[in-house]
């Protein structure tokens, strides 16, 4: 089955993200699941863009899925966890206040010169504070809140507590990709991924076994390299 | 395909939106474009005004929180508030922080049979946990539950309403670990359990241990400072020299757990000389015959060798304070002294309260008096009539008769997990495993109860212990019932929602346990909004939910205080009493006489001592980045060693030692300072906090009570925190 680079990005949302026993049955079918490994492969290899807008490569910078990913990783992407382990893996780890806490939400991660909140007390993280203090609702926050709103997008209510959650960045990437958005699905992407770095640590950090969003989170960061190389 | 995907994003689309345009037509800005202009609208924006109340500690000072763009961009404090008098503090300014922490609690946790937990739904919460307690009150009663929570308005309400629904009289409060000693010792005497020292208008004031610069209310530290300035004659008597030293006249070291003998003393020196105000003894009082035969024995020169203080000095201060009455009192004390320190903690409050009677002090301006307050009437609606009272008392009132009923001694609770007569608790923001006792005995008692959960914001020693964990909105997210304050003109005030809800997976306390109520076939008792119940509270003092939400506190000026005698008390006899048949029945004598310690320091042990720093209300505000930061700056987290005791045992400032209880050994840097008397380590007490979940405390200090062994005060129920003794050494030799 084809599934295109927008179709591939919404994937990548649903797995970072509580989807129902059907759902993820659905998406993880052996044809859609190849159909997206090769889109991984194409957006790796050419870019987010498509069709006619697509950028000529006579010097393509792209990588391909083994460069990207460890051999375990690639592995991991052939074969999707099953529902009952995504579940258990977003129960102990895609919570807050844990020790194996994972929440993959960008203000946790990023490195704000401002810290907090605009000068403000709640949230702060004042010059003073130790850096390995995190805070939710960092400006990236406050950025994908009312982006969310100018481009007439509406958060569920269980996700209205994080504009900036890595399915909803995902989530938006895929619109702008899907709706031809290409320059900005680009800038959007270049801008708002590279915090996986430091995500991709933590996931490292945690005890069980986390490759396949390690891989996940290695195959963003790749799409992102070569799109950073075109744009530059 | 691309459709059915779209169906399934994360994101919905609003109505009529289309994205392509909306992003081509200028609504897709770049992060650097987005910040660039953010600045500039957030610098003109519309400034919303909330106001709350803090939750840094208990005293929940009013203030109004300033939002901009959803966000808090300052705090300030509410004039008319009594305890804060327009004025936060450094914790209630850093305490917002947890707002937005990343160690925050997003969803319901249970612990599973690997030990770890994972997020559960509230259904499945709320089913379960209900399930457990239905089973425990059809199987052993509903005396067999426990709530501990440390309160606060709405906490107070919902926690104490479940529980009688459910026929639980057990509600208890961290009393245990703060005041109750106090408290107790001092209804036994005025049949009340506070009075406030007219520190400003007085001649003199003697503070036994307390420092309104340390556990701070601010408004009690302006307080201080105008006396201060005013020539007020203060005195701190205190084993170390504490932060309110700097505006007092003089700085008396005393040995911990020796404030009564220093009382009975001064005591002794006022009626052997035959100085004390005969009249209102004559009047007002009953039993002073039984204390002053018993007081001889108790000269100044038995209580120098006891207490460390000169026999003249006692002589001095007793004689300069009945010179200064009825404008002088000795200030009532809280935890660090004899909240909860000793097994003579609440007789020492109990004796303070007759020396003061002595000085003829009680409603005189300068002296000690009693701030009125207003309370809300009875509330007609019938969704709010309160369920019947339990059949039983609260769990350990026969053990601990003289505790005050409206505490309670949860400890004791807790240790009868072991016994098998308590099967279930429920935490609501409360420590309580962390610091109401020996923390490693609590933990080992929590985990052995059939059913635990604890509701927090954060994970805590006492989440950690628990089955479940319930995940609380922080108090900047929430409305609560109105809090009723008393001062010198009583306030009512509110705590209202200044942000929205930033994890959709927390829920306030009334929801909490309004849902549980239902699940526990009791929801009949919760058949309202927690909107709905602070309205008609305001009602009944001629006040709205509306309009207290627009003004923040309202005042009550016809009940202002107005200084004149205090003639009637609450006690049996309506009068001050000197003798207690309570105290008699619980094995003290009658009227107070002196109690030796638990335990009294060797040649090479140091009694170990706590108590706050200006910064931190105990293990409340240690995860606060902002204000540990001011501790690693200073080293706050040092336990202090007297100057001269540190040169014989060969130790240097910042050196790190090794501190050993029988029950607990540790190491840490130590601060060596001539602000300590030479019997006593000083630990402040927040520190020492073992749950990597708190990414700024985890770590750092040494925990205070990790040095304590389980007991309780006889009697009073108290937690005895500072009847240890330890032995320092060179880490290393």
């Amino acid at each position: 089955m084809s599934v295109g680079n927008a179709d591939a990005f919404a994937i990548m949302a649903r797995c970072f993200s509580a989807s129902t026993e059907g759902e993820w049955s659905q998406l993880t079918s052996p044809a859609t699941w190849s159909g997206f490994v090769d889109a991984l492969r194409r957006l790796l290899a050419f870019g987010v863009r498509e069709g006619e807008s697509a950028r000529p490569h006579p010097f393509a910078p792209g990588v391909s899925l083994n460069e990207v990913l460890s051999e375990g990783e690639t592995q991991e992407m052939f074969l999707p966890p099953s529902f009952q382990a995504k579940a258990t893996f977003e129960a102990r780890h895609f919570i807050g206040g844990l020790p194996c806490s994972a929440m993959p939400v960008e203000s946790l991660y990023s490195s704000s010169p401002h810290g907090g909140t605009e000068n403000a007390v709640a949230g702060e993280a004042s010059l003073s504070a130790p850096a390995k203090k995190a805070f939710y609702g960092e400006p990236c926050a406050q950025y994908m809140a009312d982006l969310l709103g100018r481009l007439g997008l509406d958060m569920p209510d269980g996700g209205k507590g994080y504009p900036d959650h890595l399915s909803v960045e995902l989530d938006v990437l895929s619109l702008l990709v899907g709706e031809g958005c290409f320059d900005e699905a680009e800038t959007f992407l270049v801008e708002r991924f590279a915090w996986l770095t430091a995500y991709r640590k933590r996931l490292l950090a945690l005890v069980s076994d986390a490759g396949f969003y390690l891989a996940l989170v290695d195959l963003i960061l790749g799409i992102r390299a070569v799109v950073l190389a075109e744009t530059d | 395909m691309s459709q059915s995907m779209t169906r399934r994003s994360f994101v919905k689309r609003g109505t009529g939106a289309a994205v392509a345009a909306a992003a081509l037509g200028g609504g897709f800005v770049s992060f650097g474009d987005w910040s660039t202009a953010h600045a500039d609208e957030a610098a003109s924006a519309e400034v919303k005004q909330v106001h709350s109340l803090c939750n840094s500690c208990s005293s929940k000072c009013g203030f109004t929180a300033h939002v901009v763009t959803g966000r808090v961009r300052t705090m300030i404090g509410d004039a008319e508030h009594p305890y804060c008098d327009g004025t936060l503090c450094a914790r209630g300014y850093g305490y917002a922080d947890i707002a937005y922490s990343e160690d925050r609690l997003t969803n319901p946790l249970k612990r599973t049979d690997s030990g770890a937990f994972e997020a559960i739904s509230w259904d499945d919460a709320i089913k379960e946990i209900a399930e457990k307690i239905k089973r425990i009150v059809e199987d052993d009663g509903p005396q067999a539950l426990a709530m501990i929570q440390d309160p606060r308005p709405s906490g107070s309400y919902y926690t104490k309403r479940f529980m009688n629904a459910l026929g639980s009289a057990n509600v208890y409060t961290h009393g245990v670990a703060c005041n109750m000693s106090k408290v107790s010792g001092t209804m036994q005497a005025l049949g009340v359990g506070d009075f406030t020292s007219d520190v400003a208008n007085a001649n003199m004031v003697v503070f036994l241990g307390r420092s309104y610069a340390d556990g701070i209310r601010p408004s009690s530290l302006h307080m201080l400072k105008e006396a201060h300035d005013r020539g007020v004659h203060l005195v701190m008597v205190d084993p170390r020299q504490n932060a309110s030293c700097l505006y007092v006249d003089e700085w008396i070291p005393i040995r911990p757990g020796t404030d009564l003998a220093f009382i009975l003393a001064m005591a002794n020196v006022l009626v052997s000389e035959d100085t004390y105000d005969h009249d209102y003894i004559a009047n007002y009082t009953e039993g002073f015959e039984d204390w002053a035969a018993r007081l001889p024995e108790y000269t100044p020169e038995w209580a120098a060798k006891i207490t460390g203080i000169p026999a003249e000095t006692i002589t001095r201060l007793a004689h300069e304070l009945w010179e200064a009455a009825p404008a002088a009192s000795i200030e009532q004390g809280w935890r660090a002294s004899f909240g909860c320190s000793h097994k003579n903690s609440g007789e020492t409050a109990r004796a303070l309260c007759l020396f003061n009677t002595l000085l003829g002090c009680w409603g005189a301006e300068g002296g000690a008096v009693f701030y009125p307050s207003v309370s809300a009437g009875k509330l007609e609606d019938p969704r709010f009539a309160a369920p019947p009272a339990p059949a039983e008392k609260i769990v350990g009132a026969k053990e601990f008769p003289l505790a005050a009923a409206s505490m309670g001694v949860s400890t004791y609770a807790l240790q009868q997990i072991e016994e098998g007569a308590v099967k279930g608790v429920i935490f609501y923001q409360s420590n309580c495993v962390g610091g109401y006792s020996n923390p490693k005995q609590l933990d080992e008692w929590v985990r052995k109860a059939e059913l635990s959960v604890a509701i927090d914001v954060q994970m805590t020693e006492t989440c950690a212990a628990c089955q479940y964990v319930l995940p609380d909105t922080s108090y900047l997210e929430r409305l609560e019932i109105p809090e009723f304050v008393g001062g010198k003109v009583p306030v009512v005030a509110l705590r209202d929602r200044v942000l929205d809800k930033i994890h959709p997976e927390t829920k306030p306390v009334d929801e909490i346990f309004s849902e549980l109520g239902r699940a526990c076939g009791v929801g009949q008792y919760f058949d309202f909004t927690v909107d709905e119940l602070a309205d008609a509270q305001l009602a009944t003092v001629g006040l709205s939910l509306a309009q207290l939400q627009k003004e923040g506190i309202a005042t009550f000026p016809e009940k202002a205080y107005k200084p004149a005698p205090k003639t009637t008390w609450g006690t049996p006899s309506k009068k001050v009493q000197f003798t207690s048949e309570a105290c008699a029945k619980a094995g003290f004598t009658p009227s107070p006489t002196w109690v030796e310690p638990l335990v009294m320091p060797e040649e090479g042990q140091f009694r170990l001592i706590g108590g706050k720093q200006t910064i931190h209300t105990h293990t409340q505000t240690a995860n606060i980045a902002s204000l540990m930061a001011i501790s690693e700056m200073y080293g706050l987290e040092r336990p202090w060693i007297n100057a001269d005791v540190a040169r014989e045992l060969g130790i240097e400032d910042g050196d790190e030692v090794e501190i050993s209880s029988d029950v607990f050994t540790g190491k840490t840097r130590i601060k060596v300072t001539e602000r300590i008397e030479p019997t006593s380590i000083y630990l402040p007490s927040h520190y020492g906090r073992m749950i990597p979940e708190q990414h700024v405390s985890y770590g750092i200090g040494l925990s205070q009570m990790d040095f304590v062994p389980f007991h309780i005060e006889p009697g009073y129920g108290g937690t005895m925190a500072q009847e240890t003794v330890v032995t320092v050494k060179k880490a290393g030799e």
